[in-house]
């Protein structure tokens, strides 16, 4: 069935006219894909926790992201040594991917915070080490 | 004589007037230009001298014989921010002044590492230089010497320099950001017809029923060192052929192809293939945020 949208509409949906599910509007990149002072990844805290990560109280008005959420309570030791690609590193405060899922929790509306959240889960668990993580990390959103 | 006290003011007063006091009018107006692609910036700036009723510019203004800066007062200059080709010939990354040396028939281009030179400055002949020939085209005007970039591809442009009755083009071809040819081994793997459908975001049987019922199919080829896609039907005109553009281990960005050229990549979706005894069983089409929303299982 041809659809008669514009890809770029589309894309902006979400995919959310293909997909059958609600739309939102994306939010803007804060500074690009990779942060300009390129920090590299960051090294793990010993002993972190996933204490701070948002509960999911705070995401009733965004269930899209919950899936993402949960990933990332399961795993604040490898999350924490992975740098987010959005620009969220230049914000104050910010450590590392962890950072992103705490307090301001930019994780709520940012894809790409999402989808390195997800796809850190979805690696672990199919055995790979924080180090290949990392490179995979980089070749998708770096 | 002024007093002391009077020159500070006087002094004062000129390093406080506004910028617009300090505005001149020029016969050569400053301009620039400044272009991307894939990735590469290219900038020339140069000074617009006008004709102002001169009939003749070159062979008269500018004689035949003479090395000119495509602009006025100081040399015009063209920068790339990655290494590019201008007309076959490769320019290292940089800023240059330009130069031409102008001839009844053929003019030689130059290309000069020194990039700050007044036009009457021109280099001597150098090995460093990046020199080649041109043939002019004869047009009318324009009466203002414009440097513009008419024609843009995926892999490079046009960059005119055009006045007086002369238009000089040249071909920059700049480095492709993402290489477009798989190795035939992975390929080999992954060829073949794929029945796609996309993924229902909710669980509901309508959203199921309705989602099984659009399926598409993926023939994927590999031609020329690339793999490239025939989407039936596609969801997009602009998706019905695409080129699979590996960034990791059997993890692809789709490239949508118009008349078997690159115009645009979707960096946003990944396609991902599984593979089983060394053959792809089938693929998923993730977002940017990880999601899956769609899914080609092989067919053939």
């Amino acid at each position: 069935m041809f659809i008669p949208m514009h890809r770029r509409h589309f894309l902006a949906s979400c995919l959310g006219v293909l997909t059958l599910g609600t739309t939102r509007a994306r939010p803007l990149r804060a500074a690009g894909r990779r942060s300009l002072r390129d920090p590299g990844h960051p090294t793990f805290r010993p002993g972190i926790t996933a204490d701070k990560v948002l509960p999911d109280s705070d995401l009733v008005d965004y269930p899209s992201c919950k899936s993402a959420f949960e990933a990332v309570r399961k795993i604040p030791q490898i999350v924490d040594g992975i740098r987010c690609n959005c620009g969220c590193a230049e914000l104050p405060g910010f450590y590392s991917l962890l950072s992103c899922y705490e307090s301001a929790g930019m994780a709520r509306l940012c894809p790409i915070c999402q989808g390195q959240g997800r796809m850190a889960y979805r690696l672990f668990t199919s055995g790979k080490t924080l180090d290949e993580i990392r490179v995979a990390i980089d070749a998708r959103y770096g | 004589m002024l007093k002391p006290r009077a020159l500070l003011f006087l002094l004062a007063a000129g390093a406080l007037a506004p910028a617009g006091l300090q505005a001149q009018v020029r016969a050569s107006e400053r301009g620039s230009i400044t272009q991307t692609v894939d990735g590469t910036t290219i900038t020339v700036d140069y000074a617009r001298p006008r004709l102002r009723d001169r009939r003749q510019i070159f062979g008269k203004v500018v004689p035949w014989g003479e090395v000119w800066t495509p602009g006025a007062n100081w040399a015009t200059t063209f920068e790339a921010d990655k290494d590019i080709t201008v007309n076959g010939h490769k320019l290292a990354k940089g800023k240059y002044s330009v130069w031409m040396q102008v001839q009844q028939k053929e003019w030689t281009v130059i290309f000069d590492s020194t990039w700050k030179r007044f036009h009457m400055n021109p280099p001597k002949p150098d090995s460093s230089q990046l020199r080649f020939a041109v043939t002019p085209e004869s047009i009318d005007g324009p009466d203002v010497l414009t440097w513009s970039v008419p024609t843009l591809g995926p892999a490079g442009m046009t960059l005119v320099m055009a006045w007086a009755g002369k238009r000089v083009p040249l071909t920059i071809v700049v480095p492709p950001s993402l290489p477009l040819t798989t190795a035939a081994d992975i390929a080999s793997r992954l060829t073949g017809s794929y029945v796609f459908h996309w993924e229902p975001s909710d669980t509901t049987k309508a959203a199921a029923d309705s989602a099984a019922k659009d399926v598409s199919t993926w023939k994927v080829t590999y031609t020329t060192g690339m793999l490239l896609v025939d989407w039936v039907p596609p969801p997009f005109e602009e998706w019905s052929h695409l080129v699979l553009i590996k960034y990791g281990e059997d993890t692809f960005y789709p490239g949508s192809m118009l008349k078997g050229e690159l115009f645009d990549v979707e960096m946003d979706l990944s396609i991902e293939f599984a593979a089983e005894n060394g053959r792809a069983t089938g693929f998923v089409v993730r977002q940017e945020d990880d999601k899956v929303i769609g899914k080609g299982v092989r067919k053939d």
